[in-house]
């Protein structure tokens, strides 16, 4: 398979600079840590075990989890796409045989095989998903793939406003803002009043706030499905944007580059 | 040196006017992880008055001196610290040495960082109105400034150390943003962390006292911690002199 | 002879590297028994330079001479011997009395602030080397009119041409007035008409002020524009020194001329050996004169007469043992 040999050197480069992963997972860990001990601060002082249906406990591990998450859903796809247009070294990726956003994918997902790994032993060794029957398995499986092809498209159609944007950085930082706020992983947006669990079902909830919900075995059946369902609402528009959008830009690109 | 000064701090603002946009989005950001602090904070304080004696104004004091310390740091040195990472690692700084001025404070006040002015004046406009409702008295106060003195001199120290690093080592990007981690970690009372990581933190290396002791003397609380943060960051200040020393004759030695 | 300027005595500089071994296990091995070995960059190298004299040091890439440059102006410590420039005997020290009196340009390095107008890199070293404000104006106005480069002092650094960025880079090593002037490779990459401005200015410069300039190139054109003596450094060692025509006189195969005549001879006089159409080859061992009609002479000059010729053919012997 032609992706394959993609995938492998998005791993072996993330591993070529263990220096900095190693660093990096320190500051990320230095980040769960203060979260954890001060939610642990909030459990104790509040008198309650119980903050929105999540014990203490399951809190630590719902912190360390979306940590995780965050890393594995990263932003990474816009500044490949953004130096590509830059150097115009586009017009040579789109001379080759592949189709440029499955290599995109296959890079994507090398990138976030060490943290991947680490979610998967997480639902394999902790998590109650498993004493839930089959269908709920399947049902947690199809969640976790379409959520993951979701977020891909979704960084995917915000990397085409590369070919707009002279600069991209500032993606960065709105991003991680989202994710922290939308994507649970400041808190558990369950603790939020219930007016606002709407927001459970932004893109951003589904891959960071569900996902690590889904771990700890707090989805129901329907909420299951509830996330499913516009999981797969998302990923459609998502891809047909990202179609028209793709077409818009490629022109711009080429009417600059010709 | 005050002239020269004056020359790089206006420099540096006719850099940030001929970019317009990337300024005003960094200053949009740092408001917005400001804000993102605080919200977090009033997710905590929504189910509990006080944590460790903390109320919410005590913690909002608490993370507003620390974002104060920080841009305060970004303010006057971050933009420096980035360029001289970059002259480092492209072996830029033969003319530093031939200039008949100290390399060391030279680099260090290079560049002044005006976007990150904006979200300090706004922290230190918020801090003001806290202190205001907190009512330290005016010794107390005079603690919290130099606590608030001392703190951005420690966060310089730290950073100045890694950064002069890039000396000796190569590849290590990620070590930079070390020091803001640390900082960012520490923008917490120190008693939520167990005991063995608030004695390092407190007394090794001092980042959890940086950011407590200012916020305890707006309180009401004084601490003695103040000297030992004060004689840790002249110590840090020192290595970090002596390290730029080696560093300029292991750059001179590998040309 | 008046007090030398610059004197280097017997001066070697030595630098260690460290063999890299390859592979995690390499690297692993490194860590802890690394492969020293020492290079000598400069060899007992000795050389004067009187005031206002222009020297010009030649050699290949790598050959030792930035090296040299780096030596003079202190940025280097000596490994062993002595550098004296001025009344400084400890160019190392970096005394800022000594460093306000010499002017230094490294090409490939850059002192220009790149999103700024030169006119900000240049306020910034007058207030370092603590220039008066109405002497910088008057001199900058003189500099910039010289070298052709008054309308961009205001422009962005990073929208100018290569050769007005090297005009300016020369300018900020002359505003604060030195005595010695150090150029390391100064016309790298620039056009002919931006390098014929430099000469002219910098010969001027020499003349009027009387100052000692010191530059290295491997562009012979620099040398033969500027240099009124020029030291050649192969292998870290100097091999010769003495004027640039001495240099010609000393390697040049003295024995044989190239002639370009404007036609083609009809007969070929004894001795001499067509080479192409008009271009001809004179043994000039067994004759008193060029047996050529002087009227259809273009040029004449020895074989291998050229620096450039000198140079390839010295540099790429074998380092002397």
């Amino acid at each position: 398979m032609k992706y394959w040999q993609t995938y492998q050197n998005a791993v072996t480069t993330t591993f070529a600079y263990r220096g900095n992963l190693v660093l990096h997972l320190l500051t990320v860990g230095l980040n769960i840590l203060m979260a954890c001990f001060m939610w642990l601060a909030v459990y104790r002082f509040s008198g309650s075990d119980n903050i929105a249906g999540i014990g203490a406990n399951q809190m630590i591990v719902y912190l360390i989890v979306v940590n995780v998450l965050a890393l594995i859903f990263s932003a990474n796809p816009i500044f490949t796409l953004s130096s590509l247009i830059r150097s115009g070294n586009l017009s040579v990726m789109l001379l080759r045989p592949i189709n440029y956003f499955r290599q995109s994918f296959w890079t994507y997902l090398g990138q976030a095989t060490p943290y991947l790994v680490v979610y998967g032993l997480a639902i394999g060794l902790v998590s109650p998903i498993f004493h839930q029957g089959w269908v709920y398995v399947l049902g947690s499986l199809l969640l976790l793939g379409v959520t993951y092809g979701m977020y891909f498209l979704l960084i995917s159609l915000i990397s085409l406003t590369s070919f707009w944007l002279i600069q991209v950085w500032p993606l960065r930082p709105v991003l991680s803002a989202l994710f922290l706020l939308l994507g649970g992983q400041a808190f558990p947006l369950q603790i939020l009043p219930h007016a606002w669990q709407w927001l459970t079902l932004n893109p951003f909830a589904l891959a960071g706030n569900q996902l690590t919900l889904l771990l700890l075995g707090k989805l129901s059946q329907s909420q299951l499905w509830l996330a499913t369902g516009t999981a797969v609402g998302w990923l459609l528009l998502a891809a047909v944007l990202l179609k028209i959008v793709w077409r818009r830009g490629i022109r711009s690109f080429e009417g600059v580059g010709g | 040196m005050g002239k020269i000064y004056r020359v790089l701090v206006s420099q540096s603002l006719a850099e940030t006017l001929s970019y317009r946009l990337t300024a005003s989005l960094t200053a949009i950001f740092g408001v917005m992880f400001y804000l993102i602090e605080l919200v977090t904070g009033g997710v905590y304080f929504s189910f509990t008055t006080s944590i460790y004696g903390w109320t919410f104004l005590d913690y909002l004091n608490l993370i507003t001196t620390a974002s104060l310390v920080s841009y305060a740091y970004q303010f006057l040195f971050v933009a420096a610290h980035e360029d001289l990472t970059d002259q480092i690692l492209s072996g830029n700084l033969d003319y530093s040495l031939l200039r008949p001025v100290n390399s060391y404070w030279f680099h260090a006040c290079y560049r002044v960082d005006f976007p990150s002015l904006v979200t300090l004046l706004l922290t230190a406009g918020i801090e003001i109105g806290i202190l205001l409702k907190l009512q330290p008295t005016p010794l107390n106060l005079l603690g919290y400034l130099l606590a608030v003195i001392i703190g951005v001199a420690f966060i310089f120290a730290l950073n100045q150390i890694v950064v002069t690093l890039a000396f000796w080592v190569d590849g290590l990007t990620a070590l930079n943003g070390v020091p803001e981690d640390l900082m960012s970690a520490s923008a917490r009372p120190a008693k939520i962390y167990p005991r063995l990581i608030q004695q390092v933190f407190l007394w090794l290396i001092p980042s959890l006292a940086i950011t407590n002791v200012p916020a305890q003397f707006g309180h009401n609380h004084p601490t003695w911690l103040l000297l030992w943060m004060g004689i840790v960051t002249v110590a840090l200040l020192a290595v970090s002199y002596v390290e730029w020393q080696r560093g300029l004759l292991k750059y001179v030695s590998a040309n | 002879m008046a007090t030398p300027t610059i004197t280097i005595d017997h001066v070697s500089f030595n630098y260690v590297t460290y063999t890299k071994q390859s592979g995690l296990r390499g690297s692993w091995h490194d860590l802890f028994h690394r492969q020293k070995s020492t290079v000598a960059a400069v060899q007992d190298v000795s050389l004067t330079v009187a005031p206002g004299e222009v020297l010009g040091l030649l050699g290949a890439n790598g050959a030792g001479k930035t090296t040299l440059i780096k030596l003079m102006t202190g940025i280097l410590p000596a490994s062993a011997g002595q550098v004296r420039l001025l009344d400084d005997q400890h160019p190392f020290q970096k005394k800022p009395a000594f460093l306000q009196r010499i002017g230094v340009m490294l090409s490939q390095k850059s002192q220009l602030a790149w999103d700024l107008p030169p006119l900000d890199t240049l306020v910034l070293l007058r207030e370092i080397y603590h220039i008066p404000h109405d002497r910088f104006d008057h001199w900058l106005a003189f500099l910039t009119e010289q070298l052709a480069v008054t309308e961009q002092l205001h422009e962005p650094v990073r929208k100018l041409s290569l050769g007005q960025r090297i005009k300016f880079e020369l300018i900020c090593a002359l505003i604060h007035t030195p005595e010695i002037l150090f150029l390391d490779e100064p016309t790298i990459g620039i056009d002919v008409s931006s390098q014929a401005n430099i000469y002219r200015f910098l010969q001027q410069l020499n003349h009027d002020t009387q100052m000692t300039i010191i530059l290295t190139s491997h562009n012979t054109k620099d040398i033969e524009a500027l240099a009124q003596r020029v030291a050649v450094i192969n292998h870290g060692q100097k091999i010769f020194d003495g004027t640039p025509n001495g240099l010609i006189s000393r390697y040049a195969s003295a024995a044989t001329l190239e002639v370009v005549t404007d036609e083609p001879l009809e007969t070929l006089p004894a001795h001499v050996t067509r080479v192409d159409e008009t271009h001809y080859r004179v043994d000039a061992t067994a004759l008193a004169t060029v047996p050529l009609d002087p009227a259809h002479i273009l040029q004449v000059h020895r074989h291998n007469g050229s620096l450039d010729d000198i140079l390839t053919q010295l540099f790429s012997e074998e380092a002397p043992k």
